[in-house]
């Protein structure tokens, strides 16, 4: 399979950092003009826009939005102008000239059909850092405990507390994170009242749901790194430390971690996705004004441009995760060349 | 050998006693070797697997598990459930109570447990159609040899006044010598506040106001009449839910097995007096038939598309595989959303065309859900390809078709098999995400995002309702651990070389 890892030779150069990264970059350019081209046709041949209410319009009030929204264009300027970099309107290199440059590529993402007084950017500027911070604390807490509970396991191997951990992944496994958020939320809010329900500003009302986003991760991962554990302590090099007389906490930390947390970092790739994906309900959940629940809103309320571009951003962050994750995996083992 | 070869050669050297003590062994050898090979040719490799599969304790608890649902879900309508939409309105979800506990709140409750009926069709709950269901209570001197017919059709003619639409009317005899006559007045087709499942419904269609003020309803003027009918109550169902032939026919089958009995709500109901434990059931109707559906909807996409990739190789089979990559590292989900979302406008046309809207989940959640399943498979053919009777397939002049159709999808397919039960948890997951998030599975329907969703909602913190969330949330999360625990075992089974997939 192309995308597993190939073992180079010892005193192989390894391929330029660089390369390997510009190529990265065209796979997204690529990637993400297709998702945008689709998404983009998909949203402007269907019938029924975001201003189709209950009431109809006027007909000169319908044309004024559809000339406010350039929706009279024909398509390919459309298209052309939300992709940028040059701005196809009246104030654009063609027209007056006053703002030159737009579009995507230019790193505007258009009017919220909507949210009538705000752009896309606007929206993103004030929820994106919301569901940054709530989507890092889940990261971070999922890594932890997950690591925590998987070395944990594989260190006090066979006995109670291993298998309790390993019942409680798997259940963790088997819940969807808004079942858990909600038993959560049951338990820490309603039964001990600990804990605020919903709402978002201080400290305490990150807790409960980056830890029902965290839980599902760290189930993953600690099963991940058990397993992973137990076959590094099963090799040789470890058999020599183990000869040499080194303490089972001193193999483990130092000889069994370094190999046994590939597939935990190959994991994180989708490890962020899965973050991102369940950001939307739990933000709902919570009420949460992050950029999960924005997307949502959208997407019911026919809010296109808002939901392309948050598809666009989203997608972007996990690319960029995705390749991080790939040169790190070089970093842990030379052996395997992640930047291939 | 078989046994008139070894009976020859026991004739042939019947000379010392060695051999004719062989020749005496030779019908027991040969009965253990005829039991040995019934066993080994009853079971080839998918039957030792399943044996395999079969001693261990946690697959057959799983397998006995999944059966026990599939069961319960497949023939929801012949259980005595009560109606998964049918509301009795309350201010509050009302709590479990067990099946001994005595019930409070159900003052016909003595009247329904009483002989069996083969009217249940219109009296229980079968309703899944809007409709308002008014029942009299008749009075019958016992021997009398009253017949309670024309009263029923008279009352019946008369509602159909009042309400303005046909009422249709069911008569069913009750011990002691009394009737109780069921009309049903079809109510229109999402009537206002009856058609969203969220408005409170009491005196919504108005029929109990104009029942209370039309004349023929009064008690003095029932009482005039043959029979003496009472007004016992009216109840509104709500939904269109239009059960198929099957399920009426199990619905028919449910009458002749239990009569008018039906489960109390052991599981407690929600804030409209729905039933828990029929809304668990009948929602995982729902949620399996999806999961179950749109994993073989991505079981074929990735079997074809692996396939294909995988036998054609080369330079397509790159490309094939780059496009997988490429979908791989984009957030499917705000497609599926995308997607669903744009669908949504086309439904009526959809509809029109036959295809509902579990159809185009199915078909959403397949397309997103292929892509191990294409990956997994390309591996196997890959593997398959350059083994030898392939290569005697083609040196036969057998076409790539046949041969993938025939010779190398059949050695495939256990392994897709693995992949299935991996992808159907994965499915139901996604069914529950998006019904949670309002893009899936509507109101008059149920399942069990929709029950979790309820649950979540239902949280507050003046009254715990631990219940609406806790109940769909064990189902929901035993259901994927017993598909979860299987998959892994059946990896196991299947091949019991490599170990399974990750033991942890």
């Amino acid at each position: 399979m192309s995308a597993s890892p190939s073992i180079s030779p010892a005193g192989r150069r390894r391929r330029p950092l660089g390369r390997f990264l510009a190529r990265r970059l065209c796979w997204f350019l690529l990637t993400l003009f297709g998702v945008v081209l689709a998404a983009f046709l998909l949203m402007r041949a269907v019938r029924g826009g975001p201003f189709d209410g209950e009431r109809a319009l006027d007909p000169a009030i319908a044309a004024a939005v559809r000339a406010r929204y350039h929706l009279d264009w024909p398509l390919w300027r459309q298209f052309a102008h939300y992709i940028g970099p040059f701005n196809l309107d009246e104030h654009g290199l063609w027209g007056d000239g006053s703002v030159p440059f737009g579009g995507a590529l230019a790193g505007d993402l258009g009017p919220s059909f909507k949210y009538r007084d705000f752009s896309v950017n606007q929206i993103l500027a004030q929820s994106l850092p919301i569901s940054l911070t709530l989507g890092g604390a889940a990261l971070g807490l999922g890594i932890a405990l997950g690591l925590g509970a998987g070395a944990l396991c594989a260190w006090r191997r066979g006995t109670a507390l291993d298998l309790g951990l390993r019942v409680l992944a798997t259940l963790g496994l088997c819940l969807p994170n808004f079942v858990i958020a909600g038993l959560l939320a049951l338990l820490f809010c309603f039964e001990l009242d600990w804990l605020p329900v919903a709402g978002w500003g201080a400290s305490r009302h990150l807790i409960l749901p980056a830890l029902a986003l965290a839980l599902p991760l760290a189930a993953t991962l600690a099963r991940l790194l058990r397993a992973a554990l137990l076959e590094a302590l099963a090799e040789d090099h470890v058999r020599t430390a183990r000869a040499k007389g080194l303490s089972e906490w001193q193999i483990l930390w130092r000889h069994a971690l370094r190999p046994a947390l590939l597939p935990v970092v190959s994991y994180l790739g989708p490890a962020s996705a899965g973050i991102l994906t369940g950001s939307l309900v739990i933000e709902k959940l919570f009420a949460i004004p992050g950029t999960g629940s924005f997307f949502v809103m959208s997407a019911l309320n026919r809010d296109y441009p808002l939901s392309l571009g948050v598809t666009i951003v989203y997608t972007a962050l996990v690319y960029a995760l995705n390749t991080l994750v790939d040169l790190a995996y070089g970093l842990l083992d030379p052996r395997l060349d992640g930047t291939k | 050998m078989t046994a008139g070869n070894s009976d020859a050669a026991a004739g042939l050297r019947a000379g010392s006693p060695w051999e004719r003590r062989a020749a005496g062994l030779a019908p027991e050898l040969e009965k253990a070797l005829q039991a040995r090979r019934r066993a080994g040719l009853a079971h080839g490799p998918l039957g030792l697997a399943w044996r395999r599969l079969w001693r261990t304790p946690s697959a057959r608890a799983s397998l006995l598990f999944l059966a026990l649902w599939a069961l319960l879900s497949g023939l929801a309508p012949l259980w005595p459930l009560p109606s998964p939409v049918a509301m009795r309105l309350s201010a509050e979800p009302s709590p479990p109570r067990w099946p001994w506990a005595p019930a409070p709140d159900l003052p016909q409750h003595g009247e329904l447990e009483l002989r069996p009926t083969r009217r249940l069709r219109c009296c229980a709950d079968d309703g899944w159609a809007h409709r308002a269901v008014v029942e009299f209570s008749l009075a019958d001197e016992p021997g009398s040899g009253f017949d309670p017919g024309p009263t029923a059709a008279l009352l019946a003619e008369r509602l159909g006044q009042v309400s303005g639409r046909r009422a249709s009317a069911a008569l069913e005899a009750l011990a002691g010598g009394s009737w109780r006559l069921c009309l049903s007045v079809p109510l229109q087709e999402r009537a206002p506040g009856l058609g969203d499942d969220r408005g409170a419904l009491p005196g919504r269609p108005g029929l109990e106001a104009r029942l209370a003020a039309d004349g023929a309803f009064s008690p003095r003027a029932l009482a005039a009449l043959p029979g003496a009918p009472r007004l016992a109550g009216l109840r509104y169902h709500s939904g269109t839910w239009e059960l198929s032939a099957f399920d009426r026919w199990l619905v028919g089958w449910r009458g002749r097995l239990f009569g008018l009995w039906q489960s109390g709500p052991w599981l407690g109901t929600d804030a409209k007096g729905r039933d828990l434990l029929a809304r668990i059931v009948w929602g995982s109707r729902v949620s399996l038939q999806v999961a179950l559906v749109a994993g073989l909807c991505s079981l074929t996409i990735g079997l074809v598309y692996g396939a294909m990739a995988g036998l054609i190789g080369g330079r397509v089979d790159n490309a094939m595989m780059r496009l997988v990559d490429a979908l791989y590292s984009l957030p499917l989900i705000f497609g599926v959303i995308f997607l669903v979302a744009i669908l949504n406008e086309y439904r009526s046309e959809l509809a029109s065309r036959g295809i509902g809207r579990l159809s185009v989940f199915y078909a959403v959640l397949g397309a997103v859900s292929w892509l191990t399943m294409a990956r997994v498979v390309r591996g196997q053919v890959l593997r398959l390809k350059r083994q030898d009777f392939v290569l005697a397939l083609e040196a036969l002049g057998a076409s790539r078709m046949r041969i993938l159709f025939l010779h190398l999808l059949p050695n495939v397919l256990p392994i897709a098999l693995v992949y299935l039960t991996l992808s159907v948890p994965a499915v139901l997951l996604y069914e529950a995400f998006l019904s949670f998030l309002g893009l899936g599975v509507e109101p008059p329907q149920v399942s069990w995002g929709l029950l979790a969703l309820d649950g979540s909602e239902a949280l507050s913190k003046l009254h715990v309702f631990w219940w609406l969330l806790l109940f769909p949330a064990l189902a929901m999360g035993s259901t994927l651990l017993a598909l979860s625990l299987l998959g892994d075992e059946l990896q196991a089974a299947l091949e019991p070389g490599t170990g399974r997939r990750d033991r942890a």
